[in-house]
């Protein structure tokens, strides 16, 4: 992160501190996407993802108070997004997210495209059988790039429970996705 | 191989592309979650106004009044207490009117001895020496030597009845078909040898007189469950008179207690029986009536 872009990171912080909404609103454009994205991941879903989105950026603004000046606001907000994302999959469990890609027509992509179409729609399938909290240590390790340090802390788990998890998340998607990565490799 | 598979789920999980919203969707984000955090916030405020307005009640301050009321109060509440408690031990009532009858039921007594049996024909024919009265001229309270020697010296006789169909070693004063070792004035029938064992005191024997007597306690709780009656108690005395065992004969729960302990403490005159003191059996009534 630029020196330039921290000051400003910092001074927004400071002014939506003193109740500057507008300061507030620009804050919310700098980190937008990725913590949508951060939720989609965990979600796999638009509808939950921006849910999931907008109520991190509200709970992070009535929590501003207790955020430390100087501290970088991502991992701060992160941190929130990932703990409401993982309540939300645990209360709703048994709901069905609703897939957001259109069915495509085959014949119309180009044959890498098709490949790629076809490897994440794999995956997805894989990761929504996979239990949220696993879900949630996979992301942070995988996709955020998160020391096991980091993602105890995040979810107040113990070091050695991050690292289960997460040999149980990568076990499970690796015996879901055999056939699959077979065929890749042949 | 295993890092391999593993690798290849991690790539392709990253390689996963997040589909992207429109850009008018982020031109509105952050906007909508200004509006939704206002909106929220005017929500807490409208709980949170009526629910204060509605659980806060502040009492007017009579500080004056509470400081005459409070003592009233306090005394008021220690007099109903006191007359819960203290009116119930006043009314104690009269005491219990209690009824003692003491019966004695003894066996009979041993059986007379046998008289001595008849003497032969040659016996009843001899002559009966009767004791002369020496004609002597003295004076009371003077010793003075005998001047005449009487020529017969009668030999003393100690006994010489008998009767028809007595036993040798009976005794004088016997009954016709008594036993050996009997006591004179016994009872045909009665026991030889349980001179020391407790009597039932029936018949000829008087009771023995009641020497000391102690009221039974009437119990509080049969007094309050109004419960009276006959205690019926079969007592035994020592050879003092004093009662020693008890058995109750007829049973009123809330009231055997009270009768036993007060018939314990009972004194009755020894029973003497030929002399010898004998313990007795007998039945004690105590009667517990309420006034």
């Amino acid at each position: 992160m630029r020196q330039d872009e921290r000051s400003e990171e910092g001074a927004l912080i400071l002014r939506a501190k003193n109740g500057d909404m507008d300061a507030y609103e620009s804050l919310i454009r700098l980190f937008q996407h990725r913590i949508y994205r951060l939720c989609w991941r965990m979600t796999g879903a638009h509808q939950s993802a921006d849910d999931m989105a907008q109520e991190t950026f509200i709970k992070a603004y009535q929590a501003l108070s207790r955020f430390r000046d100087g501290q970088d606001f991502y991992p701060w907000i992160r941190r929130i997004a990932v703990n409401t994302t993982l309540n939300y999959l645990q209360a709703h469990k048994r709901e069905e997210p609703l897939g957001d890609r259109e069915p495509s027509v085959p014949d119309e992509l180009p044959q890498d495209e098709l490949q790629r179409r076809e490897a994440e729609d794999r995956f997805q399938e894989a990761w929504q059988a996979l239990p949220s909290d696993q879900r949630a240590v996979f992301t942070l390790r995988v996709v955020e790039n998160q020391s096991y340090r980091e993602i105890a802390e995040s979810l107040h788990l113990a070091q050695g429970t991050v690292m289960s998890r997460l040999n149980r998340a990568r076990r499970k998607l690796k015996k879901d996705l055999a056939d699959f990565l077979g065929r890749r490799r042949g | 191989m295993r890092h391999r598979k593993v690798r290849a789920v991690d790539a392709l999980a990253v390689s996963v592309r997040v589909p992207e919203p429109p850009p008018v969707y982020w031109e509105s984000f952050a906007g909508r979650v200004t509006a939704g955090l206002r909106t929220r916030e005017s929500r807490i405020a409208r709980m949170e106004i009526p629910m204060f307005q509605d659980s806060f009640i502040i009492p007017e301050r009579r500080t004056a009044t509470r400081a005459v009321v409070f003592p009233l109060s306090l005394a008021a509440h220690a007099l109903i207490a006191a007359l819960l408690i203290i009116s119930p031990l006043m009314q104690t009532g009269t005491g219990p009117r209690i009824d003692i009858t003491s019966a004695f039921l003894a066996p009979p007594p041993p059986p007379p001895p046998p008289p001595p049996p008849a003497k032969k024909a040659s016996a009843s024919s001899v002559k009966r020496i009767k004791p002369v009265q020496a004609q002597t001229s003295f004076e009371a309270g003077k010793l003075v030597a005998p001047v005449e020697i009487p020529d017969q010296i009668a030999e003393e006789q100690i006994s010489d009845v008998g009767i028809e169909g007595g036993v040798e070693g009976g005794v004088e004063g016997g009954v016709i078909g008594g036993v050996l070792g009997g006591v004179v004035g016994g009872v045909l029938g009665g026991v030889v040898g349980e001179v020391e064992a407790p009597v039932r005191a029936i018949g000829e024997i008087k009771p023995p007189k009641l020497i000391k007597q102690v009221e039974p306690v009437y119990p509080e709780i049969a007094r309050q469950a109004r419960v009276e009656g006959v205690v019926i108690l079969e007592a035994q005395t020592d050879l003092y008179g004093r009662v020693s065992t008890m058995k109750i004969l007829r049973s009123i729960p809330l009231l055997d207690q009270a009768a036993v302990d007060a018939v314990r403490q009972w004194v009755y005159e020894p029973m003497i029986i030929n002399g010898r003191p004998r313990g007795v059996i007998f039945t004690v009534t105590v009667r517990f009536a309420l006034k």
